[in-house]
């Protein structure tokens, strides 16, 4: 065998190893690198951000260097040629609005010009498909015009070139995938899902709404939950990796303790986020929860799930509390802290890294991450730290 | 997962809606269905996404 497709091969049975909670050879390091491998590779974020095919050479050449198992092919993820193309209006792009080396960012409106008006529950509760395009899609894109209104040039180049964009970064992801297997690297995840509330307060209503809604209108944001459910798992489903070995992360964003209520948490965020979960795993596919933030306050909950299901990541929750209430049943992968990698020295690095392996991954079913994804204030020698002291003490 | 919507998941303009539209198939209606809801899932792919991934 050739010796790429060997360490390809072993790589990847030691990291679907670990992620079936059992002990593989020694701990697999899957870093979500993001803007850091711009830094690494010389460009700045706006290269990674506006152009797609510098954001894959820069995490080729990472993986050149860093002994990872996997990674994500471009987890700055948002390529915005996307984005300009339909001239949405919730983005900040480094080199337009921001500066060139500062990460792109999430702009939220004020609640008063929230992408969906309270009133507006039933109409998408009815036909969340027909909502996206009459009346959320006028709304986030600067150029679309509303239904009923004269149309306009621009208003079908943002249909007609944000749908071209996004076929095309799709078909080279693909591509990007099969360039980081050539180089013997597993691409990390595959497909996307976001919890009903999440998506709520994200693109919708906003989190300030959403908090407002919750107490004034539960009833109908239950509904909404309920009524994008089914779209949520449709688009994980198709998204999916068709051979069920990589899981579908679902990123976490705003419905844990303190963000919202333990009632709205029981009541609506969960009955309306766990059969999906359930419903990919009847289907054969993992689930990376990606909990960012601390959802310490749910571990518990999560025990619902079936044996093996979700692979549970931890950002600022704690991580030996959830190997205690959940290590019987899930992996865990990350955990380690993002600001050690930009103010730490590699030898506190080594130290917190040596600690995590010998008191949560001793049994396997641990996977090295930093708790968030890696963007370019992480020092370079720290994450070469990270990943040698990985591979030091990570042996079993 | 009920669905409560008449547009099901996957679907933006239903065949059942676009064969309305179509004069009698001379050949195999089977053929046009598919090519249309395979084309139709495209569009869906692509607002969904547009709400969830970017």
């Amino acid at each position: 065998m050739h010796s790429r497709e060997a360490l390809y091969q072993a790589r990847l049975k030691r990291y679907l190893t670990a992620m079936r909670n059992e002990k593989p050879d020694m701990v697999p390091i899957r870093p979500f690198v993001a803007e850091f491998t711009a830094k690494y590779a010389g460009f700045t974020c706006q290269d990674v951000t506006q152009d797609y095919r510098k954001a894959f050479e820069a995490v080729l050449r990472c993986v050149e260097d860093f002994d990872w198992d996997a990674v994500v092919g471009n987890m700055v993820y948002v390529f915005a040629g996307i984005p300009q193309a339909m001239n949405l209006s919730y983005y900040a792009f480094p080199g337009v609005e921001l500066p060139p080396d500062v990460g792109f960012q999430y702009l939220e409106p004020p609640e008063d010009r929230a992408f969906m008006r309270s009133e507006e529950y039933d109409l998408l509760i009815e036909d969340p498909t027909g909502y996206l395009f009459n009346v959320w899609f006028p709304r986030v894109s600067r150029d679309a015009v509303p239904v009923g209104a004269a149309v306009t040039f621009r208003n079908n180049l943002a249909y007609l070139k944000g749908g071209m964009a996004m076929l095309d970064y799709f078909t080279a992801l693909g591509k990007q995938n099969e360039a980081l297997k050539a180089k013997g690297v597993v691409p990390a995840i595959c497909g996307i899902l976001k919890a009903p509330l999440d998506i709520l307060a994200d693109k919708l209503r906003g989190y300030y709404g959403l908090a407002r809604d919750l107490m004034e209108r539960p009833k109908k944001v239950q509904q909404a939950c309920e009524a994008l459910m089914p779209h949520l798992y449709k688009v994980a489903l198709l998204s999916a990796d068709p051979e069920k070995q990589l899981p579908v992360t679902m990123w976490m964003h705003r419905s844990c303790v303190p963000l919202i209520s333990m009632e709205h948490f029981h009541n609506i965020y969960w009955p309306t986020t766990k059969p999906i979960l359930e419903e990919l795993w009847k289907n054969g596919h993992q689930v990376l929860m990606y909990a960012e933030g601390n959802w310490d306050a749910h571990l518990e909950t999560f025990r619902e799930l079936p044996p093996g299901s979700v692979i549970y990541h931890v950002d600022r929750g704690d991580l030996l509390r959830a190997r205690r209430v959940l290590g019987d049943r899930f992996a865990l992968s990350g955990g380690f802290p993002n600001d050690l990698l930009t103010f730490g020295t590699p030898e506190e690095v080594r130290a917190i890294c040596r600690k995590i392996i010998q008191e949560v991954a001793r049994d396997g079913g641990y996977i090295m991450d930093a708790g968030a994804i890696i963007q370019n204030d992480a020092s370079v020698e720290n994450v070469k730290a990270l990943t040698e002291a990985t591979r030091e003490y990570g042996q079993y | 997962m009920e669905e409560r919507n008449p547009r099901k998941p996957g679907v933006c303009f239903p065949w059942e809606e676009k064969i309305k539209e179509l004069p009698k198939l001379s050949g195999d209606p089977e053929l046009v269905r598919k090519v249309w809801e395979e084309i139709d899932l495209l569009g869906y792919i692509f607002i969904w996404h547009c709400l969830v991934s970017f």
